[in-house]
């Protein structure tokens, strides 16, 4: 490597840290301050490309080509700004008192929404905005051409990083903002108006997320995908940096771009873990990320709970029963396709209460639990494609593989807590994504692997329907007899109280790491049923939407109830099924059916079914 | 609040839940019971969510079809009735949907897809239940070579085809030192693959010196355009479209990566990724594509017309993908003398059909239609690009071999 | 009567803030000590060394001969230590009997059985100390929902569950109405005399120490200052000076 050529690669990673500085610090400010894992970042940024692109070519022509384009970037970060209010207003302040992963969900339902009304408005195809005038052209550096534009990107970020710690200084507004991120109950304490607080910082987060949408539009035009390709990496580089640092995500964004510049000459198709490998590496070192604080509040979990879980009376086991055989009825009186929702419906229920083991007991938060589901799914393929094993051999290979590799991974991380056991997780889940999806010989990369149909004894819908009910039900109700054994018992009470239960000789981190393998075990099964209902297996099924999918079902099933998320898996699968025959802005439905649900119960559906049919615990 | 109170409405909590989950199942299959009565129904499926740009003129494209059968008396006199759905461009629920087609609508024919992996899915299904499958966009090589099956034929030229047009191109200018960049997935690696296997054909001592496969949407295009421009190819091979290629566009551009070399570049001549680019369309790249308003012949004008009168649009090479779809559906039927699976299936074999770009034929071998695509050079007018010399390159000309489909295609 | 618990030269420091400082002292078998000494004095951070939450920076913890200097708290508890925290811990979402049946099957070593029925494990071991400790009728009522006093005696019962010889309590009676503090501490002692297990506690309310402790160690900024009988230690000038000058004992007692 010449020595120009590496000055330049240097750049070129110069300039994409800074747009990723600038389009993830929002997303560190946002949540330090309301600890808020804002999913919707992804779309503010996207829309402040699309405001631009709308904006800077007509006000371009209206005033003067340069104060036309950098009004019209200014213009579209400001509305996205007011977006970002109006979000805070109409929807994360009715639920700050629930729960944070409930706002997470909230700000996910958001995503789905703004997908479709950004094709709604601005039409299915990509928009190619206008070049910033007098930043055309290129210099010359070392014999070798540099885009002016990309310089000035290299300048951008450092200037924003000083703009926002002169802003932290040296107004009332940073000083609160900060104290906020450093301890808050503290601003509680000091009467603070927090609501505002929280709508001025909300207005920061996102107008930077659409400055940051905004300066791409002389690179890349304004397209549906923005959101996503940027919300990955944004939450990489917040993690990295420690969440809530601004100073930590400038590095770890230096980090991230440099290694991606240079990656990429080692090794081309690095590009899908390089991001996701150093977050990994860097929170198994250094689990608060590079310049963050470790987590202060680690005496008891978010997801604490004063609901004791009564074990069920006789009459409960029958309505339960009853409900079972009512279940077990269905082949008698719905067609195959309904059989089939029914199978989808029973596989899911099974994933979302094995992520319940981990959540609702254990108070440990998983982003990335689709990792064992999907390992399960392609143990299961794999045996049944490759070696054409019998279905039943592939089925209990789907719980091992899943269990053996969550085991693995647990090791690193049951140790760690909070958000950022949850981005390790979800780290570790996209490396697996990263070799179904790359390892093409064994899994046949993006495309899958195909032919993975039941055997002949289970081919009739019907038969592999009491399958599935017999191995997803038999293991639910195993979870929830878990729930009730000395286990369970240990696992929650490591949840309500850490350190009572280390000085009661309970090995908190030891409970996690085998409640982790459980539930991976349990997801794989979930993921080997979900196989063979297909017939093929891709590696979707390890993205980070199915682990989106599953933490909603769970959620909205309700966290604290045993049998909850099995009813949230129903209600969450059907709505899709039932959205997406009818508009192909289904996405639409479902995001505003994920709000309503999370607004109306944000205790879950049986949470709120609980309170309303069994009398309250009497309070002192 | 008295204990049998609450224990009686917890009971019924319980139940009134587990009866609204089956209810809501139940309820889904009474709708089914629509009689299957005279219209030959066709399930169709795609990413209109997803990737609305190439499928939305797609949908427009198969709806003219209909609409022209339709007025003009059906096929055998009976209406064709589309019955289309939003597959979730992912393939767990894009299997799904063509169940719910297949069982529920009782659908006799499904086709459509959009991603290869879909595409894929949807076709195991297809042969696992022994329903018909057209694909309609996916190019993987693998559904009609590796992974082919009786059930499932495909329109369009795929990877390997194309990627054959392009190197042709290239053969003539005898280049040697290529690079290549392709987005790091199964179409990008697939087609990069066959680039390599087929330059080699066709030029002995050709070399790749240089490879990078950027994310499918994430392309750090400074990065990549210094790599390759450092390892200083004559020729560079491209298989980014939409937002990657006019991020890779724009940064070569001012860089000067296309300055002198020949680049082969897969679809960017196609309407729904050049119109992107307006004057900034890379000039002299050598593309396949779709010159809409430049081709020639009645057919195509029939349909070009009829298509801006009805959309108030010009036609999109989607638009004519899906008219062409239809077009293959009708002509199966009539051969088949029925809308019979098996019949239909014999046949689309070696089926000769007319399409507004003249007649093609859904190859027996592999299930491969013969629909070609246009070669040709890119150039701007009117800040807009276009494509100039160009040349519609039949696909029979450029097919998988007999014998390699014999070798590749499970019999 | 031999040396229960033995600790040697005990520091650990807070970045500047020196939290212990060279802290010797010796407790005998069944002996009852208290710590006291004005808040920030350090006897959090003696308690939470000893209790195996914190490592100190050096010295020696020797409980019934073994070396527990590096332990945790797990290996700490089942040495045969129990604490109860200045902060109140138990565990929400159980009642209060399953609160100390939990204790009882960390005991009985079955933290990982998947399969009995927990809710019945030990129930009748679990009543029999949460009625010794007072709250017998609270048995089924969530911890969630518990006056701060009774959760006090709810962690009693856990950390007593484990049939520990030596107590360590931080606090055992703040927060607590007078009347119940003395019924607490004279609870704890007459079942510590009974038992034959030593008790290592701090508290502020100078009845509390001076009516139920057999000997008292005074701790200021890190430091021992007096250790003897309570009188001998009430007598004591350099305690009263430290006691005056940070408000007095008499403001400690309200």
């Amino acid at each position: 490597m010449d020595f120009a050529f590496f000055i330049l690669q240097f750049l070129n990673g110069l300039a994409s840290a800074s747009s990723l500085f600038i389009a993830a610090c929002g997303l560190s400010i946002i949540f330090g301050v309301t600890r808020i894992v804002n999913f919707a970042h992804g779309s503010f940024y996207m829309l402040g490309a699309y405001f631009a692109v709308t904006l800077a070519p007509r006000l371009m022509e209206s005033i003067n080509p340069f104060l036309g384009f950098w009004g019209g970037i200014l213009a579209a970060a400001m509305i996205v700004g007011l977006l970002g209010v109006l979000m805070e207003m109409l929807l994360l302040r009715r639920i700050y008192h629930v729960p944070e992963l409930f706002q997470l969900l909230a700000t996910f339902g958001v995503v789905l929404i703004v997908q479709d009304l950004v094709v709604l408005i601005w039409g299915p195809e990509d928009i190619l905005g206008p070049r910033a005038p007098g930043l055309k052209g290129a210099v010359n550096i070392l014999d070798q051409r540099f885009p002016e534009y990309e310089l000035f990107l290299v300048a951008a970020g450092p200037l924003i990083l000083g703009a926002i710690w002169l802003l932290f200084r040296k107004t009332r507004f940073g000083v609160l903002v900060r104290a906020a991120t450093e301890d808050r109950e503290m601003t509680d304490a000091l009467g603070i108006n927090q609501k505002l607080l929280f709508t001025g910082v909300l207005f920061l987060g996102a107008s930077l997320a659409g400055l940051a949408g905004a300066l791409q539009i002389p690179k890349e035009p304004a397209n549906g995908f923005m959101d996503i390709n940027m919300i990955a990496e944004a939450f990489v580089v917040t993690v990295i940096g420690g969440m809530g640092s601004v100073p930590g995500a400038f590095l770890a964004a230096l980090l991230i771009g440099e290694l991606q510049a240079f990656g990429i000459l080692l090794f081309a198709k690095s590009t899908l873990v390089l991001a996701f490998l150093a977050m990994a590496v860097v929170l198994i070192l250094r689990p608060q990320g590079l310049l963050g604080k470790p987590a202060v509040n680690t005496e008891h979990s978010e997801f604490a709970s004063s609901i004791p879980l009564r074990p069920w009376p006789r009459w409960l086991v029958l309505a339960w029963l009853g409900a079972i055989v009512v279940f077990a009825c269905l082949p008698f009186v719905v067609d195959s396709f309904t059989l089939k929702l029914a199978i989808e419906v029973m596989v899911f229920a099974l994933f979302a209460m094995s992520l319940n083991l981990l959540i609702g007991l254990g108070g440990v938060i998983s982003f990335g639990h689709a990792a064992w589901f999907g390992v399960g799914a392609y143990a299961a393929g794999l045996l049944a494609v490759h070696s054409h094993s019998p279905m039943l051999l592939a089925l209990a290979a789907a719980p091992l593989a899943a269990g053996v590799a969550a085991a693995l991974v647990g090791a690193f991380i049951a140790r760690l807590s909070g958000v950022y056991l949850a981005m390790l997780t979800l780290a570790a889940a996209q490396l697996i994504y990263a070799i179904a999806f790359q390892w093409t010989g064994l899994t046949g990369g993006d495309d899958g692997l195909v032919g993975a149909w039941p055997d002949a004894w289970a081919k009739s819908r019907v038969v592999y329907f009491y399958l599935t009910l017999a191995l997803a039900g038999g293991a639910v109700f195993a979870l929830r007899h878990i729930a009730y054994a000395p286990f369970g018992y240990v696992l929650r009470a490591g949840r309500d109280g850490p350190a009572r239960a280390e000085a009661i000789g309970i090995n908190v981190a030891a409970a996690r790491w085998v409640a982790f393998t459980i539930a991976g075990m349990a997801a794989g099964l979930a993921g080997g049923l979900y196989t063979f209902s297909k017939g093929s297996i891709d590696p979707t099924v390890l993205s980070i939407p199915t682990s989106v999918d599953v933490l909603a079902m769970t959620l909205l099933g309700g966290v604290h109830t045993v049998l909850g998320p099995v009813f949230g898996a129903a209600a969450l699968h059907l709505l899709q099924d039932f959205a997406m025959p009818i508009t192909d802005h289904w996405r639409l439905i479902l995001g505003g059916g994920i709000i309503a649900m999370v607004l109306a119960f944000p205790e879950g559906l049986v949470g709120k079914l609980r309170s309303w049919f069994m009398p309250a615990e009497e309070t002192p | 609040m008295s204990k049998f109170l609450s224990r009686r409405r917890a009971i019924l909590g319980i139940f009134s839940m587990s009866a609204a989950v089956c209810a809501v199942l139940a309820g889904g299959s009474m709708i089914s019971s629509v009689s299957a009565a005279d219209p030959i129904k066709i399930g169709e499926l795609n990413s209109y969510g997803r990737f609305a740009a190439f499928t939305q003129p797609y949908r427009n494209g198969w709806q003219l079809a209909v609409d022209e059968i339709n007025a003009a008396g059906g096929v055998n006199g009976r209406m064709l009735e589309v019955i289309s759905r939003d597959d979730g461009a992912k393939p767990g629920d894009a299997v799904r949907v063509a169940e719910e087609l297949v069982s529920r609508e009782k659908v006799d024919v499904l086709f459509g897809t959009f991603l290869s992996n879909v595409g894929l899915a949807v076709s195991d299904y297809a042969a696992q239940n022994k329903a018909l499958f057209l694909a309609a966009e996916p190019l993987s090589d693998a559904i009609t070579m590796a992974k082919g099956n009786r059930y499932t034929f495909r329109m369009r030229p795929n990877t390997y085809m194309q990627t054959k047009m392009l190197v042709e191109q290239a053969k003539t200018l005898g280049v040697k030192r290529w690079a290549i960049v392709a987005p790091n997935y199964a179409y990008g690696q697939s087609a990069a693959e066959n680039f390599k296997r087929l330059i080699k054909e066709a030029i002995p001592d050709a070399e790749i010196v240089a490879e990078q496969y950027p994310a499918l949407g994430k392309i750090d295009a400074g990065a990549t355009v210094s790599a390759l421009a450092q390892a200083k190819p004559d020729g560079v091979f491209n298989v980014l479209f939409g937002g990657d290629l006019a991020k890779f566009v724009r940064e070569g551009n001012v860089r000067g990566l296309f300055e002198k070399r020949t680049v082969l570049s897969l679809l960017t001549g196609e309407p729904e990724w050049l119109s992107l680019l307006k004057d900034e369309a890379p000039k002299g790249w050598i593309v396949t594509g779709y010159p809409v308003n430049q081709v020639e012949g009645d057919g195509h004008k029939m349909f070009a017309d009829a298509y801006k009168a009805k959309f108030n649009d010009t036609p999109r090479l989607g638009s004519l993908l899906g008219y062409v779809m239809i077009q293959s559906i009708k002509a199966a039927v009539e051969k088949a003398g029925g809308t019979d699976t098996e019949k239909m299936v014999d046949a689309l074999k070696g089926l000769e059909f007319d399409t507004p770009i003249g007649m093609m034929t859904m190859r027996g071998d592999d299930h491969q239609a013969t629909m070609g695509a246009w070669i040709g050079k890119i150039d701007v007018k009117d800040g807009k690009g276009v494509m100039t010399d160009w040349a519609y390159a039949d696909g029979k000309d450029y097919m998988f071999s007999a014998e390699e489909v014999m070798k590749t295609r499970p019999q | 009567m031999s040396v229960q618990l033995s600790v040697q030269g005990l520091c650990k420091r807070f970045g500047g803030v020196v939290a212990s400082d060279d802290v010797s002292f010796d407790l005998k078998s069944e002996e009852h000590l208290a710590v006291i000494g004005p808040n920030g004095a350090g006897k959090s951070t003696l308690f939470k060394m000893i209790g195996g939450q914190l490592r100190p920076d050096a010295g020696q913890i020797r409980f019934d001969g073994h070396d527990i200097t590096k332990a945790g708290p797990r290996a700490v508890w089942r040495s045969g230590l129990g604490q109860t925290f200045q902060i109140t811990a138990t565990f929400s979402s159980f009642t209060v009997r399953e609160n100390v049946q939990i204790a009882l099957m960390s005991l009985n070593r079955q933290t990982r059985n998947l399969w009995a029925a927990a809710h019945e494990l030990h129930r009748d071991e679990a009543q029999a100390l949460i009625d010794a400790v007072g709250i017998g009728d609270f048995a089924e009522r969530s911890c969630g929902v518990l006056a701060y006093g009774d959760l006090k005696r709810v962690e009693l019962a856990i950390a007593l569950a484990s049939r520990p010889r030596l107590l360590m309590m931080d606090e055992p009676t703040a927060g607590m109405a007078p009347a119940e503090r003395r019924a607490l501490m004279d609870l704890v002692t007459k079942m510590a005399r009974r038992e034959g297990m030593g008790i290592l506690f701090t508290e502020h309310d100078m009845d509390i120490v001076f009516g139920h402790a057999d000997r008292v160690l005074v701790l200021d900024q890190g430091c021992i200052v007096a250790q003897g009988s309570p009188d001998a230690v009430r007598a004591d000038a350099k305690v009263q000076e430290i006691y005056l000058g940070t408000g007095g004992m008499a403001d400690e007692r309200v």
